[in-house]
């Protein structure tokens, strides 16, 4: 019996090449259907929870699942903005907590997400090193992105201008990074969380010059009249906010006409739900989306497509295995001479047959095996794989 | 850059994979943890006296702190450290009326911050002057508010030391009685305080009168003091113009007293005193004290205003 084991085995080490497209062949008709249904499985759970997690979504009028993803996933895709006063507006009726979300600007391939302190404790998220942001200026990075720039606490990271060619666009500001978050698992990680108004001044809706009350603005300042000081291009504006220059930094304009792309509504309870629902049922500026239902028409669609690749896959995998039930039928005919040699030495049917099985019992094992590994490693890597996908 | 659905799809699904509840839980255990151990941040030194006097004697009062301001609150931009406190406090006690600049300049959770001037926005008192900038397409700009000292009327204190109240007794409803009591003895003080300054400004009879620095509105309004203000300081001497102002300033308003936040330069009170002008300190209590507190710089601040009534003006 070891004897018609190791000769089965010797076999396909000889044969290595056929060997090799034989294991990768089911390997691969393994694998694919099993890692489909596994992620698919696995994501929508995951995807459902944090989609729960997140009672209500208030945005503006358009794609649902654009302001879902954005407003989750910080997905580079910006929904229409919103103005500040919607969620000031929304706070005055008391009927939740509301978390405003600023995600439209990157920096060095990570989103930004001008929020407010709110969000971390809504998220659970903590800081691993380092202290939470502070001053303007100042940011904290999810633990993907510290990982993937080698950057930490006292580093800076520069928010890139919205268009390479925009020169009269929005500046670069330098982020003083304040802390590293614990790894959450989530889109998180591969963050850069600023304060709301860090990510208005990123927008150029408001910075830092000299007085130009003062001496020092001479050259930059075009006419005084009248208690109206107008200044001309060559005033220089602040690309970092610092300790020594943050009191020169204001905003130009009402805060309430900032732009928001959404805000999280954190109802206490199922009535006040029902009341916020209600609020902005006929708005026809401003919708307010259940997360999950979103999601649950878009699972929809994943679980309906999902079928049709494992059908699809399935067909293949049929396809697969009369290919290879073939080799090894060609394979019994090329190796008659051989079989016929083994049993005038003196081995029984019984050992041959054993030694074929074993070849392709091998086979098979060898590509489960593999098949498994795969999955495993898919499973591992695919976050960081597609979460560079999400911030192109 | 525009991804086809499929693939978004696909993307949402495996980033959203490992999500963690963990991190829910020990939210929640951070949550409970802190809510025993409540610690209210005031923002300048009046707050945190009325606090203190309100809180005084009780059991599980919270934890009342006044962080170590360099110089004016109103400049003041929190140390890192600071920042944490704030952002730590189950309550950040504002003075309001625009005294916390500094609030435009952090990061914190605005659910914790308790404005005190809420409930006497009509009686705040705008500021005039502000320089308008303009640069670009946006528009002007220019740096305009209200009047921010309004603890130096006694009755816009005791409002104010109301809403430290409700503060605390919604932190611990556990002492609401001895908070009540306590303000009760502090709003009798306060209207004892604002008794004396009255019966002493009463004094002045429309005299005309200097400050120093235009931070004295609330005490000129509540006491109907005929004053004008200049922008000089204590430990500056002041510059030539800064003279020639003043005495144009008093050609029309003759006045015969400068009140000043703190003591003068010598040099500076000395040539006031050649022109007529006798300088009087009159303490802001804006922040820490080196010594006495609220009640007892108030009240030297009365008795100094007392003392040069008695010598200068005779008055009984």
């Amino acid at each position: 019996m070891s004897g018609a084991l190791f000769l089965g085995w010797r076999y396909l080490a000889r044969h290595r090449f056929k060997s090799g497209i034989l294991i990768a062949s089911i390997t691969l008709m393994l694998f694919l259907p099993a890692a489909t249904r596994l992620l698919v499985q696995d994501s929508a759970t995951a995807l459902t929870a944090r989609a729960d997690q997140t009672p209500l979504i208030l945005g503006a009028r358009g794609s649902e699942l654009e302001l879902v993803l954005n407003t989750l996933y910080f997905h580079a895709e910006t929904p229409a903005e919103i103005e500040n006063r919607t969620f000031v507006e929304a706070q005055s009726t008391g009927l939740a907590d509301f978390i405003p979300i600023h995600s439209r600007f990157h920096a060095q391939g990570a989103p930004i997400v001008g929020t407010s302190l709110d969000y971390f404790d809504f998220r659970g998220l903590h800081v691993a090193s380092g202290r939470q942001m502070g001053l303007l200026g100042e940011c904290i990075i999810g633990a993907n992105v510290a990982r993937r720039l080698g950057l930490g606490p006292g580093d800076s990271i520069i928010s890139s201008p919205e268009t390479v060619f925009d020169i009269a666009g929005v500046y670069p500001l330098k982020l003083t990074i304040a802390g590293v978050m614990e790894a959450a698992g989530t889109a998180d990680d591969d963050a850069v969380f600023v304060d709301v108004r860090t990510s208005w001044i990123i927008q150029g809706l408001g910075h830092g010059h000299v007085d130009l009350a003062e001496p020092e603005a001479g050259g930059a300042v075009l006419s005084r009249r009248d208690g109206v000081v107008t200044a001309n291009a060559s005033l220089t504006q602040y690309a970092e906010i610092t300790r020594d220059n943050i009191s020169a930094f204001h905003f130009h304009g009402s805060a309430e006409s900032f732009p928001l792309t959404s805000v999280i509504a954190v109802p206490p309870d199922q009535k006040n739900t029902a009341l916020l629902r209600g609020r902005y049922q006929d708005n026809e500026l401003l919708q307010l989306v259940v997360p999950g239902n979103v999601l649950d028409d878009l699972l929809e669609t994943v679980f309906a497509v999902q079928n049709y690749v494992i059908l699809g896959l399935a067909i293949l995998s049929f396809a697969t295995i009369a290919v290879i039930t073939l080799v090894f039928l060609l394979s019994q005919q090329l190796r008659r001479g051989e079989f016929h040699t083994l049993l005038r030495i003196g081995a029984s049917k019984g050992y041959v047959a054993i030694l074929v099985a074993s070849e392709i019992g091998f086979v098979f094992l060898l590509s489960a095996i593999l098949a498994a590994g795969l999955t495993l490693v898919t499973r591992y890597y695919a976050m960081q794989i597609l979460q560079t996908f999400l911030t192109l | 850059m525009i991804i086809s659905r499929p693939l978004l799809i696909c993307m949402v699904l495996l980033v959203a994979a490992c999500s963690s509840e963990e991190h829910q839980e020990d939210s929640k255990s951070a949550a409970a943890t802190k809510a025993e151990n409540a610690l209210v941040v005031t923002s300048n030194y009046p707050l945190f006296f009325f606090a203190s006097r309100i809180a005084e004697g009780v059991d599980v009062a919270p934890e009342i702190v006044l962080p170590d301001i360099e110089g004016d609150p109103a400049l003041w931009i929190p140390s890192a450290e600071q920042i944490q406190l704030l952002q730590s406090a189950d309550a950040v006690i504002l003075n309001g009326a625009g005294a916390e600049s500094w609030l435009n300049l952090i990061t914190i959770n605005r659910r914790h911050l308790v404005d005190t001037s809420v409930n006497i926005t009509d009686r705040l008192i705008p500021l005039e002057d502000s320089v308008q900038h303009q640069h670009g397409p946006e528009g002007e700009h220019s740096h305009q508010g209200t009047a921010f000292t309004t603890w130096l009327d006694p009755q816009l204190a005791i409002e104010q030391a109301q809403s430290v109240t409700a503060v605390l007794i919604g932190l611990v409803p556990s002492g609401e009685t001895n908070f009540r009591e306590n303000m009760a003895k502090l709003e009798q003080e306060l209207t004892q305080l604002d008794s004396q300054l009255a019966e002493v400004f009463a004094q002045f009879d429309g005299r005309p009168v200097l400050f120093s620095h235009p931070v004295y509105q609330y005490l000129q309004r509540r006491y109907d003091i005929n004053g004008q203000s200049v922008h000089w300081e204590p430990e500056q001497e002041p510059t030539t113009s800064a003279w020639i102002a003043m005495q144009q300033l008093t050609a029309a308003h003759p006045a015969m007293i400068m009140i000043w936040e703190d003591k003068p330069l010598e040099s500076t009170a000395q040539r006031l005193s050649d022109v007529g002008i006798t300088s009087i300190h009159f303490n802001t209590v804006v922040n820490r004290l080196d010594q006495g507190d609220y009640f007892s710089v108030m009240r030297a601040n009365v008795e100094r205003v007392s003392g040069f009534l008695l010598t200068c003006w005779a008055v009984d």
